[in-house]
């Protein structure tokens, strides 16, 4: 039918082009949430997977928990299926179509599941788990022939001599129907009845995840951009649960303008301290850096990648918190305060030996590379908690240093004397002096200088 | 009808043992969470739990910086698990690895953070109660809105914890949702002085003065803290010389 046609008439219809790229890409991230459960996925005809789940029965507690938990992560996928369950692996396949033939609407996909059961009861008149033989045999012979594809040619014949269903075509003598029909169709038909193992060569999910999404609009706002990169991300856990992967670096790149006023794409780096995995771990992080990044061009397209992997540490649950995870949880919050602060704002130790307290008292951003010196030089008395950025200069009355008040001097003095050999040299005698709200302070005396010059330093907490 | 008939005379040993949340207004309420030895014995029998309340907002008002503030948390500090951070957020000076090193904690131990924004900071905070790896945070932050301190106070309850607060004297009139308020001010023997301000249980009428912590530096000081003059500044001499004949 043309288009025209069809705006003709019904004029309210919304048109949109087939993507044959999109079809397939759905196609692959439900083969993806399928792998989380079983390693036997297979891709057969009409986007049906088959799904192989006899051994992984035990681990997830049975059919149909395994069935709503594929339902539901499909469903935060936004993908529409047709699910059955039966023995058999064409069995499976052809409830799944008849339910779609019968169910009027179109569903994006068929997942049948082969070996052992259950499904949904969208529709009331094709019930479509069989968990057992009997069940089988009872829905499969209800079902119409037209639903076995070597059954095409010969319908007609079918129909005129009165077989109608499978049940129909089983009832009628086996060497009579071969000679008419070929030996195919009876080969198909056994298959949905009895054949329990499917030999064919698995999906396997692909070694990096590399996923575009076209945006409808141009996005210049990054808010905007956070829900898109969420649905990016979310495809991409699916992928990392397939393969049993965690996730170290991705990239994720922001396109802009294409044709004439092209812009190359803004890429964004995501490295994690811990290897992550789960959307809930992710998602912070990935919000953050967008929220952080300023647009210059609007945003059409969005790439994310997967660059370093990782495997998936198992671990096992524990009733109580266990101290021993701390670390990993901890390195997943500097991740965090880096992505929002920024790195230079995130400040470990990072002490150097030199007898200068300035130089000594090195903090540095944080960053995986730099070792934390636990040896530098140990002062031989007590230094203060505090530490002023710039020594403040004090002003002088009756010889006495003046901070808020004269101070006492208690200590002192500590001569520090170093550093000729750049151009930071220092020649100070330290004193511990006390004001009259008894706050202790850290202050110096320059020795070089004529005049008694005092500088305040730090202050004990 | 007498009351007696109605309650039985001696209602507390049976009243008490119903819920941890329940408690005489004369006496200390007792703490359902884990907590902290402050480790001086005068303060921990002033405070519900006998410690430092993990998981849950403490308020400590200072003066300023500099009277003793954190020595008086390194024994509670040092009862957390080692391997735990301590987050120091926006405080007011750069802290002193080489201080802290002289405590015997792991400078590894120790994060500063020093955010730009207050809505960082406070985001910042959030995250690090939520995510509850840390041992301790110590929080500067004025002035700080009350909508702020119950969010804070919110998060906190999810981890164990321990937050500090360090806002100035003179918030001291003034709500907050912490379970504990602690002012604190300095003598000029160099002793602390803690003013209870709210805890659960009555008011604490008397301070509670915390003598200097033992350290090298004040041990070796065994008079009172008298005033000595300033070092004479060296002057330089011009002595002539005598010219070689």
């Amino acid at each position: 039918m043309r288009c025209a046609t069809v705006h003709s008439l019904a004029p309210e219809c919304l048109l949109y082009p087939r993507d044959p790229q999109a079809e397939q890409n759905a196609y692959v991230q439900a083969a993806h949430v399928a792998l989380a459960y079983s390693p036997s996925v297979y891709q057969h005809t009409n986007a049906t997977l088959l799904i192989d789940v006899t051994y992984s029965l035990r681990l997830f507690g049975g059919i149909r928990l395994i069935v709503q938990g594929l339902r539901q992560q499909l469903k935060r996928l936004k993908l529409q299926v047709q699910s059955s369950v039966a023995p058999t692996a064409t069995g499976a396949w052809l409830l799944a179509q008849a339910a779609q033939h019968s169910a009027q609407h179109f569903a994006q996909r068929s997942t049948q599941q082969s070996a052992q059961y259950s499904a949904r009861h969208s529709v009331q008149h094709s019930p479509r788990y069989a968990c057992g033989q009997a069940t089988l045999e009872r829905l499969l012979d209800r079902l119409p022939c037209a639903v076995l594809p070597s059954a095409q040619p010969h319908l007609v014949w079918l129909k005129a001599i009165g077989c109608e269903t499978l049940g129909g075509m089983r009832a009628l003598p086996r060497n009579g129907l071969q000679r008419r029909v070929g030996i195919a169709l009876l080969a198909e038909l056994e298959h949905a009845y009895t054949q329990t193992v499917w030999r064919q060569a698995p999906y396997l999910a692909p070694e990096q995840f590399i996923e575009q999404l076209d945006l409808l609009d141009r996005l210049e706002h990054t808010e905007a951009l956070a829900s898109f990169a969420e649905r990016l991300a979310l495809r991409l856990c699916t992928w990392l649960a397939a393969k049993q992967y965690a996730l170290r670096s991705a990239t994720l790149e922001l396109h802009h303008e294409r044709g004439r006023h092209a812009c190359p794409p803004t890429t964004l780096e995501l490295a994690f301290g811990e290897p992550v995995w789960l959307m809930a771990q992710l998602m912070p992080l990935l919000r953050e850096r967008l929220s952080r990044q300023s647009l210059v061009w609007p945003v059409v397209a969005l790439t994310l990648r997967s660059q370093a992997l990782a495997v998936q540490s198992t671990r096992s649950a524990t009733l109580f918190p266990d101290p021993l995870h701390a670390p990993a949880d901890y390195r997943r919050l500097l991740d965090l305060l880096c992505a929002r602060l920024g790195a230079d704002h995130v400040l470990q130790p990072a002490p150097l030996a030199d007898h200068r307290p300035e130089i000594a008292n090195n903090w540095a951003p944080l960053d995986a590379s730099t070792v934390v010196a636990t040896s530098a030089v140990g002062p031989l008395t007590e230094r203060p908690f505090w530490l002023l950025a710039e020594p403040l200069a004090l002003s002088v009355s009756d010889d006495r240093p003046i901070y808020y008040g004269p101070l006492q001097l208690l200590r002192g003095p500590e001569r520090i004397e170093s550093g000729w050999w750049d151009h930071l040299r220092i020649a100070r005698d330290y004193f511990v002096a006390q004001d009259q709200q008894a706050v202790r302070y850290w202050i110096y005396r320059e020795r070089d200088t004529e005049q008694a010059r005092w500088f305040l330093h730090g202050l004990f907490a | 009808m007498p009351i007696s008939a109605i309650t039985p005379l001696c209602p507390s040993a049976s009243l008490l043992k119903l819920h941890p949340a329940l408690w005489r207004g004369s006496q200390l309420g007792t703490r359902a969470g884990p907590t902290v030895s402050t480790g001086f014995a005068a303060l921990d029998a002033e405070l519900p739990g006998n410690g430092w309340p993990t998981g849950a907002l403490i308020e400590l008002l200072t003066p300023h910086s500099g009277i003793g503030e954190i020595r008086l948390l390194r024994a509670a500090l040092h009862a957390q698990p080692s391997p735990q951070p301590v987050v120091l957020l926006q405080p007011p000076y750069q802290p002193n690895i080489a201080c802290w090193s002289d405590w015997r904690f792991g400078p590894q131990r120790l994060l500063h953070l020093t955010p730009q924004r207050a809505r960082d900071a406070y985001w910042a905070a959030e995250q690090i109660l939520k995510n509850g790896s840390c041992a301790a945070l110590l929080f500067w932050a004025h002035p700080v809105q009350t909508s702020v301190l119950k969010r804070l106070h919110l998060a906190a309850q999810s981890s164990q914890t321990l937050f500090f607060m360090f806002r100035p004297h003179s918030v001291q009139n003034d709500a907050s949702p912490a379970v504990l308020r602690v002012l604190l001010s300095a003598e000029p023997t160099g002793a602390l002085t803690l003013s209870i301000l709210k805890r659960r249980g009555p008011s604490c009428g008397h301070p509670i003065t915390l003598a200097s912590p033992s350290s090298e530096l004040f041990s070796t000081i065994t008079h009172d803290p008298m005033d000595r003059p300033a070092p004479a500044q060296p002057q330089p001499r011009h002595v002539a010389t005598p010219l070689a004949d």
